[in-house]
């Protein structure tokens, strides 16, 4: 049980810390395709498909990592001023809901996805991408590990293994 | 069901499931799966999978993301300390000159940066310990960074803009110069505050001895060299956007570059520094994503059982005059404020308000700023506003939250009054719009 907790945290640390870099390729295509665009008059029929999908690979994979920590934003006034086992029992709800949502979401995710896949559905552009397919698919991968850190914080949660809290904060 | 009753139970759970403690987005993804649900069977999953992906393909949310990384560079590049440093030179021999001082270096880093937070953080960590150590009065510093700092969401670029011009359908570039001068309206507030109170009051600021007062021409090009930096940078960015040379996420794109360029020439940039801006970078953007995936599944599945129709008939059936619908979408903001994150509040709002302006004869820019106003006074506003927990988080550890929540009271005043100004006179909103667009 402890090695699959840490298999699953450590899985999703390394996914989130890794597509970070992914909004620096992002910001490089951006800068190539004004430079192509403006200075040589060339600009490129990808660059805008692609951002999309480098960016959205980003944020849907660092969902799970961000669970892990517990950073999500949440209003916890409430929360705050209750005893320890109220609290407690508040995270046991908290963490069965979630898991419960998100399993249901990648429900509703699966079907749009394998019909895109087996209609191989297009940007429609001129460069005529996968793109709709990639984005779906991405979607689908975020939502899994999302759902699995979940379940690996439920199980840890019941276990006896609590969750430390992140106490960055995460900026606006 | 009628939409009355479900809207009822929807906003009903909603606050249910928030007192709970739990994620925003697992709440609004929650109710958006009942939702579906209960209206439409299982099939309605599909509604709520579809309002999502689409959420992925809009290309202008991407400078989200770039404008974040580009102020974590920003933050670690030393630039703050350098405008800090040539802003003493204006405001040097002022009574409260130094909360004037602030007031500018906030005014300037807004204009490179669209994101609070960091903004705050950064003039806590430069402005607050000079202020203190020159016996200034505590409040009146720590109101100033944190009314200064919040700026950033006026004076483009700015992140919120973004997103209010995606759920409005309206133009982000238009945004962006309509905030212009409504941002310095109240950066001109601030200041004629600070130099009056301090005329009533100079025991809130005392003069510095004699340290910045005699420079030679030498020491004052010195000084002044570090206003290069951050001008160059907002030319990079505005100049892409307004001389028609990038989109505004293109402009995120090439400022990534030129934060990166001004870390460099300040030999600040490493691969270390960078991997640690994009951490954070991640870290902030991955929590706004799932917050706004949320969002977006539940007002898209409202809108499809007549909710948005049904909020907009009320606001019609109001019997007021057009700026007294207004003010009560203003009221509803506010409330929504003292418990909801900003993101999500543009989401589920401004598609139910931005129809209902448009109809009442207001122009969409117009609300934008209003709205963007609103959201700063709710950064400020006690008991949750984040611009005092950040501040907080780099003050000295023997100053209370409360104090800071004193601290920011007489700001928010400045701000209610600028936000009527706008209200009254939407010409300081249009006129650059107007001139350009």
């Amino acid at each position: 049980m402890q090695a699959l907790f840490r298999a699953v945290d450590r899985l999703n640390q390394f996914i989130g810390l890794s597509v970070s870099h992914l909004y620096l390729i992002c910001a490089a295509i951006t800068a190539y395709e004004v430079v192509m665009r403006y200075f040589f008059n060339a600009p490129t029929q990808w660059a805008f498909e692609v951002v999309m999908v480098v960016c959205a690979s980003a944020w849907v994979m660092s969902g799970a990592y961000i669970n892990m920590r517990r950073g999500h934003i949440a209003i916890t006034v409430v929360y705050d001023h209750v005893s320890g086992r109220t609290k407690w029992f508040l995270d046991l709800f908290i963490l069965i809901v979630t898991v419960i949502a998100l399993g249901i979401f990648m429900y509703a995710l699966w079907e749009p996805m394998v019909d895109a896949l087996h209609a191989t559905e297009r940007s429609g552009t001129s460069f005529n991408s996968p793109e709709p397919y990639i984005l779906k698919t991405l979607l689908f991968v975020g939502a899994t590990l999302y759902f699995a850190q979940a379940i690996v914080n439920l199980l840890k949660h019941v276990t006896g293994h609590g969750v430390e809290k992140s106490h960055e904060q995460p900026g606006d | 069901m009628d939409i009355q009753t479900a809207t009822l139970i929807i906003v009903g759970s909603m606050l249910a499931l928030m007192v709970t403690g739990m994620p925003l987005s697992i709440v609004t993804l929650t109710v958006s799966i009942g939702t579906a649900v209960a209206f439409f069977g299982p099939p309605g999953l599909f509604l709520v999978a579809s309002n999502a992906q689409g959420l992925l393909e809009s290309y202008p949310l991407v400078a989200v993301p770039l404008f974040v990384f580009m102020a974590n560079i920003l933050e670690r590049s030393g630039v703050a300390e350098d405008l800090f440093d040539a802003m003493s030179m204006l405001a040097g021999n002022l009574r409260g000159g130094v909360a004037v001082q602030t007031t500018l270096v906030a005014v300037i880093m807004a204009a490179m940066t669209g994101i609070m937070g960091g903004e705050i953080v950064m003039l806590g960590l430069i402005a607050l310990p000079q202020m203190l150590r020159l016996g200034y009065d505590k409040k009146l510093a720590m109101g100033t960074i944190c009314a200064g700092g919040s700026l950033a969401t006026l004076i483009p670029p700015s992140v919120i803009m973004i997103i209010y011009g995606l759920t409005a359908n309206v133009s982000i570039s238009d945004l962006f110069l309509g905030g212009f001068l409504p941002g310095l309206l109240l950066a001109s507030l601030y200041i004629t505050y600070i130099v009056i109170r301090c005329r009533i009051q100079p025991h809130l600021a005392p003069l510095p001895e004699g340290d910045i007062i005699n420079l030679t021409g030498a020491e004052r090009r010195a000084k002044l060299r570090g206003l290069f930096l951050p001008m160059l940078v907002i030319l990079w960015i505005l100049g892409s956007i307004y001389g028609g040379i990038a989109t505004v996420t293109e402009a995120a794109g090439i400022g990534v570059f030129g934060a990166m360029a001004a870390a460099y020439v300040r030999k600040r940039f490493s691969w270390a520094m960078l991997q640690e801006a994009l951490r954070k970078t991640m870290i902030t953007v991955g929590t706004i994503i799932w917050l706004v995936l949320g969002a977006v599944s539940f007002v898209g599945i409202y809108n499809i059982i007549g909710g948005n129709e049904f909020m907009a008939s009320l606001l019609r059936g109001l019997d007021l005059p057009p700026l007294g619908v207004i003010f009560v979408m203003m009221g509803v903001l506010i409330i929504l404020g003292t418990f909801m994150e900003w993101i999500a509040i543009a989401y589920i709002t401004v598609p139910i308000f931005a129809p209902v302006v448009v109809e009442l004869g207001y122009d969409p820019i117009w609300f934008g700023i209003l709205f963007v106003m609103n959201i700063q006074i709710y950064f400020l506003s006690p008991p949750f506003g984040p611009a005092c927990f950040w501040l907080k988080s780099v003050a000295p550890k023997d100053i209370e939250l409360q104090e800071i929540f004193m601290a920011v009271l007489p700001f928010i005043a400045l701000q209610i009054i600028g936000l009527t100004l706008v209200m009254v006179f939407p010409e300081i909103v249009m006129f650059l719009p107007n001139l350009f667009g």
